[in-house]
């Protein structure tokens, strides 16, 4: 919130008072030409920035603020045709006092032509503020420094002056901290470059008043002013929950994977943002770099807001990263951040994003999950899933067995193609009467309504290939694909090795990572130990809760071996004790004998 | 008033309008309703006005009224205040029968706006 004066703050308040008065100056091609208010075409002018996209909340905005502003033709004439690109419009608002007297500006604004248009009703200008001065090609050189030292840099680069002191810098998350970049960083311009700065500085950046750059954190605690009801143009809409991060996803360039923090103190129960590779975090110590990703979630820690939208009669004092408190009415108290504003004469509009974290959690697991493991993974690459059966299947006349099961994950809403290859052997019961094999989909255990079949005239080996689609499915989720096998007048048996699967499509994750399931199977039928005939088995398995700091599990042993296990020693001791290891997760059993060694069961607990 | 011309227009005093000088004062405002159901307004300009009138009149002031209602802008000079604004006229109406008055070439019953700008 700008230091407007306490008259104007309290003249914007009032609920009956004159529009904002609009005057200000372009310089253009060395000379100054004022205008007013009468200069200016009835709603022509607004004003708009924005520090996120509408969806989600996001650090490192660097985005523009935006002018449009049409002229009356007379003051077009006045100032001439030319060029007026690059010309500079300084606005000012201000507000008229009840008795009309008095003329109260707020901090004013400073844009950049970009294009102007004539036409009959004038010339429209559009103009941006210096965030654009940014666009400038940026060289990669290894480089360090502090914060302030590279703010100083791209700022002297790109002819904007810095609207912060060193001090100012400093107190914000890594201000004091050495950030360096190599040449490796993949960023293209100097907007690039801030983008990431600010990302690591947990802030968002973008022009003041004056036109120079400023980083701001998202505000934490107490909002800054309170709006009423009353001074709310009606049309508001207020969320029903309060958005807030606890997490935070950055990509290690040097292990390509995305490794989470979570904030200090703080139960992890909000959303997670994601900030990819930030280069400014990569380099350092392995403490030191840690420390300096968990000061970016620490700093988010505090700031709550509620999504909002809210139109109110135009008052330039509110600027974006503003907590405002909306009480009454629809508002009910909700405190909720300018993320984006528009204003006009009229109007100011503001709006404040985010996700839900209540929704978010719960598909948290599996977001975190796949994300940990694809972040290098594009949505628009095209990833391979493909199964082979592990275990013979066999199908009895007019039954239905399990061919292929797996789990894929999707990043994206997608599409995806399954090609499915089995090799079977069929005999018929009756060599006289056909049979039937066919096959059943099923997704997330629901079947699709399309089951191929084909008609067996005689036994033998066939090899059946079907494929199949599936559209529109859900993007952040976890999916098992089932196919299954039914025979009708025969019975079929593939061999290991003779169910071939692959699914394909864009948006999903790589399949050879473990997604955080686990299949455990007992079905063991004999040991044939040496000295023992084991007449039952039977197998409780444990397993210990995935800690928070693992995100991949890269080693997977089937549960249905023994191996490492002496036999010799499982015969001489009573007791043996095994482990089966997949990675951190450990399945731990017990294995001793019964009373009778020769024929008393097996058991594992 | 009536009786002498007191309405000009760049300085020429038209005669005097016939059903007298009606004005409207517009306000140009932008009204919304609050949460609460009171009003939120915000005005942009009070009190435009709009002067109208009508004169009977000889074809010569029907000219140059005319000439003046052609010009972008003008000045109008109504009880001593001189304002600016756009002279426009609405209607002209040849009297019936007097076409006849061979001394003058007819009456006309126009109608004007001056709106202030």
């Amino acid at each position: 919130m700008y230091n407007a004066s306490e008259t104007y703050i309290a003249t914007s308040k009032q609920a009956v008072r004159f529009a904002q008065q609009i005057r200000g100056s372009i310089s253009k091609g060395g000379q100054i030409y004022t205008f007013t208010g009468s200069d200016v075409i009835k709603n022509s002018f607004e004003i708009t920035n924005q520090i996120c996209s509408s969806t989600q909340i996001e650090l490192g905005g660097v985005y523009a603020g935006q002018l449009n502003i049409t002229f009356s033709p007379a003051f077009a004439a006045d100032a001439g045709r030319g060029t007026w690109a690059g010309a500079v419009v300084n606005i000012e608002l201000a507000l008229i006092t009840e008795n009309g007297a008095e003329y109260i500006p707020a901090p004013s604004y400073v844009f950049t032509v970009d294009s102007a248009t004539w036409s009959a009703e004038g010339l429209q200008i559009l103009g941006y503020d210096n965030m654009l001065k940014f666009d400038r090609s940026f060289t990669a050189d290894t480089s360090s420094g502090t914060a302030y030292d590279w703010l100083t840099y791209i700022c002297t680069n790109c002819g904007v002056q810095l609207g912060m002191t060193a001090e100012e810098v400093q107190e914000l998350p890594n201000g004091t901290y050495n950030l360096a970049l190599y040449s490796d960083n993949g960023l293209l311009t100097f907007r690039d470059v801030l983008r990431e700065l600010a990302t690591a500085c947990g802030c968002f950046a973008t022009i003041n008043r004056t036109g120079a750059l400023v980083l701001r954190q998202l505000s934490a605690g107490e909002a800054t002013d309170s709006i009423t009801a009353s001074h709310r143009i009606a049309g508001a809409t207020f969320s029903d929950f309060e958005t807030y991060y606890t997490g935070l996803y950055i990509t290690d360039s040097e292990t390509n994977t995305a490794e989470y923090y979570t904030a200090a103190g703080v139960a992890d129960d909000g959303l997670t943002l994601s900030i990819g590779a930030n280069p400014f975090l990569q380099y350092g110590t392995a403490g030191v770099k840690a420390q300096m990703r968990q000061n970016v979630i620490n700093s988010l820690a505090g700031f709550r807001a509620t999504p909002a939208r809210v139109s109110l009669l135009s008052a330039a004092q509110y600027d974006l990263g503003d907590l405002l408190q909306y009480p009454g009415g629809i508002g009910a108290g909700a405190v909720a951040c300018i993320m984006y504003y528009s204003i006009t004469a009229d109007t100011l509009q503001a709006e404040g994003y985010g996700e839900n974290p209540a929704l978010a959690t719960a598909q948290s697991k599996t977001s975190k999950d796949i994300s940990g493991l694809v972040s290098a993974t594009s949505g628009q690459t095209v990833e391979y899933y493909t199964y082979t059966n592990i275990r013979a299947v066999e199908v009895s006349d007019g039954e239905e067995e399990t061919a292929a099961a797996f789990r894929f994950g999707t990043k994206t809403d997608t599409t995806v193609t399954l090609w499915h290859e089995f090799k079977i052997n069929i005999e018929l019961e009756d060599e006289e009467t056909p049979g039937v094999v066919k096959v059943h989909y099923y997704l997330n255990g629901i079947e699709e309504n399309y089951q191929p079949e084909q008609i067996i005239t005689a036994s033998g080996v066939y090899t059946l290939d079907y494929n199949y689609y599936l559209r529109d499915i859900s993007g952040g989720a976890v999916n098992t694909w089932t196919a299954t096998i039914e025979t009708t007048g025969a019975s079929a048996s593939v061999d290991i090795g003779g169910v071939h699967v692959c699914l394909c499509g864009q948006g999903l994750v790589s399949n050879d990572t473990f997604l955080g399931y686990i299949d455990a199977s007992d079905d063991i039928t004999a040991l044939t130990f040496a000295g023992i005939n084991p007449a039952a088995f039977s197998e409780t398995l444990t397993v210990e809760q995935i800690p928070d700091d693992v995100q991949t599990i890269t080693e997977e042993r089937q549960a249905d071996t023994l191996q490492g296990i002496d036999l010799q020693t499982a015969e001489n001791a009573p007791n043996v004790y095994f482990e089966y290891l997949i990675d951190y997760i450990a399945f731990t059993g017990e294995l001793y004998t019964g009373e009778d060694l020769s024929g008393g069961g097996y058991n594992i607990l | 008033m009536l009786g002498r011309n007191y309405l000009s227009y760049n300085g020429v005093q038209i005669p005097t309008p016939t059903e007298g000088l009606k004005i409207a004062y517009n306000n140009i405002e932008t009204v919304n309703q609050s949460e609460t159901g009171t009003d939120l307004v915000s005005i942009t300009r009070l009190k435009k006005r709009v002067y109208s009138f009508t004169l009977q009149i000889t074809p010569f002031w029907l000219e140059r009224v005319q000439a003046i209602a052609g010009q972008e802008s003008s000045t109008q000079t109504f009880d001593g205040e001189s304002i600016t604004g756009r002279l426009r006229l609405i209607s002209a109406e040849l009297v019936k029968d007097s076409e006849r008055l061979t001394t003058t070439n007819g009456l006309y019953i126009i109608t004007a706006e001056f709106t202030e700008i």
